[in-house]
């Protein structure tokens, strides 16, 4: 459940769920909605999916992420979203994914 | 099959629970008459209502084995999906088996202070708090791939339709609790019973309408 809360208190990784939410979508995809760069963006992925969130479906080069949240997860992620948890504070990914750099 | 585990302790419930209802009946000179304390006097009832008890454990052991035979080979999702259900049959199996107990010791006369009502409310609370437990995981649980074309969702559509089906799954609980707690008794079963049917066939639906939509995956 602590790889839940961490991986739902940063606004971008809930902004990636949102997105999701819509249909499945590849990194590249993902990509065009943010300004940061690509690496970050998969430290981002590889937090989501350690938590169980998403589901990486590889063809051929593509890997394709698909939302995989339960109830209580998605009412957290809505809770999480409504309050704006990280918002005035956003989390250095450094801290967030535990990697030096 | 289901994990062995899990499948050998409802075997054994089973057996158990069926051993004590012919042990009760064999206390009664007619079996179609065994006594009954309820609130409004003593009344008789038929001794096959012991059997209801085993027979729904029997039941919970081919529900958990059905997505093995609408499997079309063996695989490692079925296999993670037993794993992660496995709390589900021997929950289930205890509160069949707390029943059953409960059933047997009234009609021998034990019991007297617990109201039946209240009982059959903490059951009905308690089997909707497992539903909404059992709710929350269907988006987590494994896509199985069917032996049925019908069935047969790709990884997206199949996300969508458990994602949907665990929503309803929780509300159901969420209204089979607010029932328990609020409706008369004798409502409280057809209530149910009828918002199972809306559900699943809400469920059923749904997954048609998933399958239809065009896939956005590659």
């Amino acid at each position: 459940m602590n790889l839940v809360f961490k991986a739902l208190s940063d606004p971008t990784r809930r902004q990636i769920l949102q997105l999701l939410r819509k249909k499945p979508m590849n990194a590249g995809e993902l990509s065009e909605h943010f300004a940061i760069a690509k690496s970050t963006l998969s430290a981002h992925f590889a937090i989501l999916r350690e938590a169980d969130l998403v589901e990486a479906h590889k063809t051929g080069t593509v890997i394709t992420y698909i939302l995989k949240v339960s109830v209580l997860e998605e009412a957290l992620l809505a809770f999480a979203e409504t309050v704006g948890v990280g918002l005035s504070r956003p989390m250095p990914l450094r801290k967030a994914t535990g990697k030096a750099r | 099959m289901i994990d062995r585990k899990p499948l050998w302790f409802l075997i054994l419930l089973c057996l158990a629970m069926t051993a004590a209802a012919v042990w009760r009946l064999s206390l009664l000179p007619d079996w179609t008459q065994m006594p009954m304390p309820t609130p409004r006097g003593m009344v008789t009832r038929s001794g096959l209502v012991l059997f209801i008890q085993p027979l729904c454990v029997l039941f919970t052991i081919a529900a958990l084995d059905a997505p093995k035979w609408l499997d079309s080979r063996p695989n490692e999702a079925l296999a993670t999906l037993y794993r992660r259900i496995r709390l589900v049959p021997m929950a289930t199996g205890v509160l069949l088996a707390l029943m059953q107990a409960f059933l047997i010791s009234r009609s021998l006369g034990h019991g007297f202070g617990l109201n039946p009502v209240a009982i059959a409310r903490i059951g009905m609370t308690v089997t909707g708090i497992m539903i909404i437990m059992q709710g929350n995981i269907i988006p987590k649980l494994p896509r199985v791939p069917s032996r049925f074309a019908a069935l047969n969702l790709d990884p997206w559509q199949s996300a969508r339709s458990r994602r949907f089906a665990g929503r309803m799954t929780v509300v159901l609980g969420l209204a089979e609790i607010a029932g328990a707690i609020l409706l008369p008794l004798r409502a409280i079963t057809v209530t149910v019973l009828m918002l199972t049917l809306v559900f699943c066939g809400a469920i059923i639906w749904n997954m048609v309408r998933v399958k239809r939509e065009p896939s956005p995956l590659p």
